[in-house]
């Protein structure tokens, strides 16, 4: 009887496909199941139009982000009633346009965008200082408009952007303003050189990792880091673990309908952090 | 460095002009410096990504599928349709005024360089193969340095090498920008795009004697239009002939994918 290729199983059954790969401890494109595709980052990649910039992939995701600081003043930070850091002194755009998969839609923000967003926000309100925002106090501040683009998606969108986020605010760097004798018009000073903003150390900076669980039968489980978009419809169920590289800093978002158990969880901890601690080496060497 | 008090806010002291001691700085018939690269996007059927200089242009194509939005009497069609969709990215935007609200839909500039961009490809891609299906092309303009169009134009090119859809020829595009003081500048970046007398983008198929498209801003006399026109065609041919290069060497290179991923 001739056996059947395995992108038919692939399509019939895909679950049974998966498992079959997850039993010998490895993934159909094979990868071990804590293992991570290529990641890279280019910082300064848009230098026309913004300050700050840079361009992250994981494997064959990928996303854009730049930063633009501009000045605005004290009067519209007291309209507004963000009391936070974010609300005050940054805006983040998050967009999916159809380029990225086949299934987004143009003119609708997908959920996904959502989700990047907050994400996105949460993360800035931890490594972002008030005070570095001030230029002439209770005047002028700097406001960072930062707009995220995903130029492709292959799973694991959330990571990428977070590489992005953190190319983008170390590549970032503001000028010089000097008020004049009146204090009302700004100037800015281009004899001395660009300052980068100023942040909470890299430590402390939070990192997420999207963790999937793989259910075969109430007593086996599996746990795979780095899913891939046909990977992350296989999962029962989606953790993602925020951490920071000192771990002092946890949080947890489940996602999807599977269910969770202490094991699981314990497992997904030690695997989330031996990832964040070799990303944060990364960035740390980096800079 | 241009316009600096406008990229930062409002609030700056008006400070001197700086565009006016703009000055290129390669020989008036050069292009910029072009990068190529295809299958970037891994959901896409193909995709293409073109820099100009420091435009940025991203294409993906998807297809042929079935039309998504159908509309009356597609079903019955004997050809497929080509569909197009252009967002400009905000980092086009110079001017912080002028940035733009992702909600509110396609604005009208988007919507004329999708229409512009279907007119191009429209005699160029073999419909009659595809019947009642759709070819869907989508742009990011990631940023706009001058003569995007023509980066879009490359970009879709190579996109729809890469899926294999088929093909009358590859086209290629060029612009070519008439000064102020009469010279001819080829491949204009965005200051000198907009300082321009006259513009003019031109699409050439690479196989056929004719052009598919021109694209025609500003005033100009009709011996400047003929001789820009001749040299935008002919600057065409050469960026042309680098896209072909570049789509065999990336065929040879390329492999047969294991089924896996």
């Amino acid at each position: 009887m001739q056996s059947l290729g395995w992108d038919v199983w692939n399509a019939v059954r895909p679950k049974e496909f998966y498992k079959g790969f997850l039993q010998r401890g490895i993934r159909p494109d094979g990868r071990k199941l804590s293992e991570y595709r290529d990641i890279t980052l280019r910082k300064g990649s848009l230098v026309t139009t913004v300050d700050g910039s840079a361009n992250a992939s994981i494997g064959r995701t990928i996303a854009l982000i730049g930063i633009q600081p501009k000045v605005i003043e004290w009067k519209e930070i007291k309209k507004g009633d963000a009391r936070t850091v974010i609300g005050k002194h940054c805006s983040v755009q998050v967009e999916f346009p159809s380029v990225c998969h086949r299934e987004t839609r143009s003119g609708r923000t997908s959920e996904e965008a959502l989700l990047v967003k907050e994400s996105l926000e949460y993360v800035l309100e931890q490594i972002l200082e008030e005070n570095s925002f001030c230029i002439v106090p209770e005047k002028y501040y700097w406001h960072l408009q930062i707009i995220a683009y995903c130029l492709s998606l292959d799973g694991n969108a959330i990571e990428t952007f977070l590489l992005a986020l953190y190319g983008a605010l170390l590549d970032l760097q503001l000028p010089v303003v000097l008020s004049n004798t009146s204090g009302d018009l700004l100037k800015l000073d281009q004899s001395q050189p660009k300052v980068k903003l100023s942040t909470k150390k890299l430590e402390e900076w939070p990192w997420v990792v999207p963790v999937g669980v793989f259910w075969t039968s109430p007593s086996e489980h599996y746990v795979v880091l780095d899913l891939s978009e046909e990977e992350e419809k296989n999962m029962s169920s989606i953790i993602w673990i925020w951490n920071n590289q000192k771990g002092d800093k946890l949080a947890l978002s489940k996602h999807k309908e599977g269910q969770l158990s202490e094991i699981i969880l314990q497992e997904g901890l030690e695997a989330a952090k031996a990832h964040i601690e070799e990303v944060m080496l990364r960035f740390q060497s980096q800079k | 460095m241009e316009r600096i008090s406008q990229r930062y806010g409002p609030f700056f002291e008006p400070t001197d002009w700086l565009e006016t001691k703009y000055k290129r700085e390669r020989p008036n018939n050069a292009p910029r410096p072009l990068v190529l690269n295809t299958g970037t996007i891994a959901d896409a059927a193909g995709s293409g990504y073109v820099e100009l200089g420091k435009t940025k242009v991203i294409v993906a194509v998807y297809g042929p599928r079935p039309p998504i939005r159908a509309r009356a009497g597609v079903e019955n069609a004997m050809s497929g349709r080509i569909t197009c969709e252009v967002v400009k990215s905000s980092f086009c935007y110079y001017s912080c005024e002028s940035a733009k609200i992702p909600s509110r839909g396609f604005s009208e500039e988007e919507r004329l360089l999708s229409i512009r961009l279907i007119r191009v490809f429209e005699p160029i891609v073999i419909l009659d193969k595809y019947p009642k299906n759709s070819i869907d092309l989508f742009v990011v303009l990631l940023e706009d340095d001058g003569s995007a169009m023509a980066a879009m134009t490359l970009a879709t090119s190579l996109a729809l090498a890469d899926a294999s859809i088929e093909l009358l020829s590859l086209v290629s595009s060029a612009t070519v920008a008439v000064s102020t003081k009469h010279e001819y500048l080829v491949d204009p970046d965005r200051i000198e795009s907009e300082n321009a007398v006259g513009l003019i983008t031109v699409s050439l198929p690479l196989h056929a004697a004719q052009l598919c498209e021109i694209q025609h801003n500003g005033k100009l006399s009709v011996e400047d239009w003929l001789s820009t026109v001749q040299l935008a065609v002919e600057v065409a041919q050469t960026i042309g002939n680098s896209i072909s290069q570049f789509l065999l060497q990336e065929s040879k290179n390329k492999e047969t994918y294991p089924l896996s991923s």
